[in-house]
């Protein structure tokens, strides 16, 4: 079985998982570049997320990977297989790449079975693989279902066993997420992490839900505009943000106007050891975990969020706000007089020049 | 930070594939060639061809038609419009059985309308007979302008009383209740907040109303009342310039019609279609009865009347046998011929039809191509060609071409005609089953390994399946009842149960049309009631 479907694949290049290798992709749509000459590596095996606001391109970008949208300019590799470029072009037919649709897409006149089976060659159509992949997504025995009678979970499942059935070496995601309610999402959500980990297939995953992105992915690429901004590890990419945009983009989190000499920012909260920019005037980058409340009349609190296992404070302070992340008991009461000051234990702050 | 502008979620499809586009631009043109075959003709037949277009022999058959589509139009609007009210808004007895009974008209060809009033009133009728009975002596001939008024009329309101009818039902309640308490009284809140709601579909209904007039030929045939398509009838064969330039006049009058509709149409008053709320229902009070009289008596005479004639005739004709009378003109054999023949040439045009239109649906409703809106147009114009111009069209460019001439007295020029003819009626409801394809199916099925042909087979029929049979369906009825083309291009010796009915009842074998006629409608029936009456309650 396995032996014949992958004489019959056409972009196949062996059996493990593959690399994708994206240069200089340009997209355009009317106006003006939907892509603009953006470039990304993603490692065999590795799980990446496409982090962005809406309209930054990002789908476009899966699209582009998928063959469903043909780029002006720039090239696509999958492993060593160039399935776009300047001479080269491999329909989606033959890319062997799984995609899951943001509403999932799932045919409506067929059974899941019959949805789960669709990507398979004929002889594979009626064999184990349909039963396998759907005992893989935890669907076993749905098989005779209408989707029209599923649950939003139930789809999302029967979307990604269609989307791995036919094994290929690249798994696309489009907001894979966002169609399900909240309690929904973080359970499907470990799920489906577990399952990729498993399969250890290359995975690619577009999403506007940061805590998607850190939780699912090895890696973030945060794009804007077209272009990618920065790629880096969940925690790097929050710990580290390439830019000022990043920063705000990313976490949460404020920007504290000050100036720097030898290591260290003078701001409204003291004195804060910076790294990242010259001397001179700068914004730090505070994240809420790095401020502590201390006591001063400094700022006076504005609203306190409870979350349960933390809280977040919010204080007013100088015209702006700083929020203060806290145990799930702040110890403080709104309208109190407080100070902030910054954890020494987090480090250094990073520092962008001023605007 | 700017960002770009909304990206555009859906997936643009692309460029359309040229043959596709090849195969829009081929259907546009056979579309467009029997008009533009007409217009031809005109300029280049003849040497004067404008002295000809304002001759006595013209002009008197374009002041009839004129004439008898205004008053149609007049009359089938109010009566399409109160018919509406009564039944959607008032507290009338027997509501949802009329709603069901008042559209039939709709699918009954004018013709056997036509045939059942001259028979049932002219000496010999049943309501003749009746009416002598009760010592009214003779009662007047139904013929001329005002049988044909009286016969249209009846037969077109229903054009008027869908779409007022739906759109009464719409509107919600809620716009009349707050109307009230802001002071206005009942008839101030229908003036102010249903009339103009009502306006656009009665307008939009009653231009139909005018072009199925102006197009009718079976009606003013029988009630020998002169307009355009009887006139060109007459002088196709033995003065055809004559009938060219009254084509040419048909077909300019029938044009503006619906460029009238177009515009009429653009802005539709429109009600968020999200307000829900019951409609308010009138009490009826004293004037109960008058309307319950008005609505039986449009059910009775569009409806009843030609149903009880043919009915009548038919058991005449059989019972005439059993008592050993003059025999029937026509056997068993004939009528399963003509029924076969009819259902045989439908349903081969209609699925032409809509195979036709396909690739136009494609362009439009998948590609969005300027070659597709450019097709598209042509096709939807067509709707406003009388089937008469087709018909003559087809005729004279068979009979002038040595080439095409071997067209002529063949199934194939038939089946061309109807599908020109009502291809239209196929063209909406076909982009509107292409577009409910969602293209990221295709996208999802395109990931999953499957080519064109894979995708068309297993997505696209799939979920266009019951569109497309739709539009099939609205072409078969049409074809079914229709009389100019398939009297005038039907090869020789081929007849169908149309131009059976209309051929016996012209030659006065009554029980023969009625038989004819009752053949028709019972194999009309099952389908208008899936396709038209069943959902004229929700229309």
């Amino acid at each position: 079985m396995r032996l014949a479907f992958h004489a019959m694949s056409g972009a196949s290049s062996g059996n493990g998982p593959v690399s994708v290798l994206i240069e200089g992709l340009r997209c355009s749509y009317g106006a003006g570049p939907v892509l603009d000459g953006l470039g990304l590596e993603v490692a065999p095996g590795e799980s990446l997320a496409l982090l962005g606001p809406s309209g930054c391109g990002k789908t476009t970008l899966l699209r582009a990977i998928a063959g469903l949208e043909r780029p002006e300019r720039g090239a696509i590799r999958l492993g060593s297989v160039e399935v776009t470029g300047p001479d080269a072009w491999i329909p989606p037919e033959r890319r062997r790449v799984g995609m899951v649709f943001q509403d999932w897409a799932l045919f409506p006149h067929m059974t899941v079975a019959a949805n789960v089976s669709y990507g398979l060659n004929r002889n594979g159509r009626g064999g184990e693989r349909v039963a396998e992949t759907l005992a893989m997504v935890g669907l076993s025995g749905m098989e005779d279902r209408m989707p029209g009678t599923l649950s939003g979970g139930e789809r999302q499942r029967v979307a990604l066993a269609r989307a791995l059935a036919p094994r290929p070496q690249v798994l696309l995601l489009d907001e894979p997420f966002s169609s399900l309610d909240t309690a929904l999402r973080v359970e499907i959500r470990t799920d489906m992490h577990r399952l990729l980990v498993k399969l250890g297939i290359t995975s690619v995953f577009v999403t506007h839900d940061q805590e998607a992105a850190f939780v699912v992915g090895d890696r973030v690429a945060v794009m804007a505009e077209g272009r990618i901004v920065q790629v880096d590890t969940p925690h790097g990419l929050y710990a580290r943000p390439a830019d000022r945009w990043v920063a705000q983009f990313v976490g949460e989190g404020s920007l504290l106007p000050g100036r720097a000499a030898a290591g260290v920012a003078a701001t409204l909260i003291g004195t804060v050891p910076v790294t990242g920019a010259k001397a001179g005037p700068v914004d730090v980058l505070v994240r809420p975990e790095d401020l502590a409340m201390v006591p001063g009349n400094a700022g006076t609190v504005e609203l306190i969020e409870f979350y349960g296992h933390d809280a977040m404070v919010f204080v007013a302070l100088n015209g702006g706000i700083l929020k203060v992340r806290t145990g799930p008991d702040p110890g403080v009461g709104r309208g109190q007089r407080v100070g902030i000051e910054f954890s020494v234990a987090r480090g250094r702050a990073r520092a962008f020049p001023a605007a | 930070m700017t960002l770009p502008v909304e990206a555009r979620r859906r997936a643009r499809p692309g460029a359309a594939p040229l043959w596709l586009r090849a195969a829009g631009v081929v259907v546009a043109f056979c579309f467009a060639f029997p008009g533009a075959y007409l217009v031809w003709r005109n300029f280049t037949e003849e040497a004067d061809p404008l002295g000809l277009l304002f001759s006595p022999r013209t002009l008197g058959p374009l002041g009839r038609t004129l004439r008898l589509a205004v008053g149609v139009s007049l009359a089938a609007s109010v009566m399409g419009t109160t018919l509406a009210w009564l039944t959607a808004r008032t507290d009338l007895p027997g509501r949802r059985f009329w709603r069901v009974v008042l559209p039939v008209p709709l699918v009954l060809p004018t013709f056997i309308g036509a045939a059942a009033f001259i028979r049932t009133f002219n000496p010999g009728g049943l309501a003749s007979d009746l009416l002598s009975g009760l010592g009214l002596g003779r009662t007047p001939e139904l013929r001329g302008f005002f049988g044909a008024w009286l016969v249209l009329t009846l037969f077109t309101y229903p054009y008027v009383y869908m779409p007022v009818a739906a759109r009464l039902r719409q509107l919600p309640g809620a716009l009349e209740e707050s109307a009230r308490l802001l002071g206005n009284t009942v008839w101030q809140a229908f003036r102010r907040i249903c009339l103009p709601q009502m306006m656009t579909a009665v307008g939009a209904g009653t231009l139909l109303v005018f072009l199925y007039t102006v197009s009718d030929f079976g009606a003013v045939q029988l009630m020998r009342y002169d307009t355009l398509t009887r006139a060109i009838d007459t002088y196709h064969l033995a003065n055809p310039p004559v009938a060219l330039a009254l084509s040419l006049l048909l077909l300019v009058l029938a044009a503006g019609v619906v460029a009238a509709e177009r515009l009429f149409s653009r802005d539709r008053g429109s009600t968020d279609s999200k307000v829900v709320g019951h409609p308010i229902t009138y009490p009826l009070g004293r004037l109960r009865i008058p309307a319950l009289g008005f609505v039986a008596a449009a059910a009775g005479f569009g409806v009843g009347a030609p149903l009880a004639a043919m009915l009548d005739w038919s058991v005449e004709g059989l019972m005439r046998i059993a008592r050993g009378g003059r025999p029937l003109t026509i056997g068993a054999g004939d009528v399963a011929a003509a029924a076969w023949n009819t259902a045989s040439t439908s349903a081969v045009a209609a699925v032409v039809a809509v195979a036709a239109v396909l690739p136009v649906a494609y362009l439009v409703g998948r590609y969005r191509s300027r070659t597709g809106t450019g097709a598209h147009a042509v096709v939807i114009s067509t709707f406003a060609l009388p089937g008469m111009l087709i018909a003559l069209s087809m005729l004279f460019w068979t009979l002038r071409s040595d080439f095409f001439g071997a067209l002529n007295n063949t199934m194939a020029l038939l089946v061309f005609a109807y599908v020109v003819r009502f291809g239209s009626l196929a063209m909406g409801v076909t982009v509107v089953a292409v577009q409910s394809v969602p293209t990221w199916l295709h996208d999802a099925a395109r990931t999953l390994k499957a080519g064109p042909a894979r995708r068309f087979a297993t997505v696209d029929l799939p979920i266009m399946g019951p569109g497309l049979l739709a539009a099939t369906g609205l072409v078969l009825l049409s074809v079914m009842k229709e009389l100019p083309i398939s009297l005038l291009i039907s090869p020789l010796g081929f007849s169908t149960l149309t131009t059976r009915t209309f051929d016996s009842f012209r030659d006065a074998f009554v029980a023969e049309a009625g038989i004819m006629a009752a053949v028709l409608v019972l194999l009309s029936l099952p389908l208008s009631w899936f396709l038209v009456l069943r959902r004229s309650d929700r229309l």
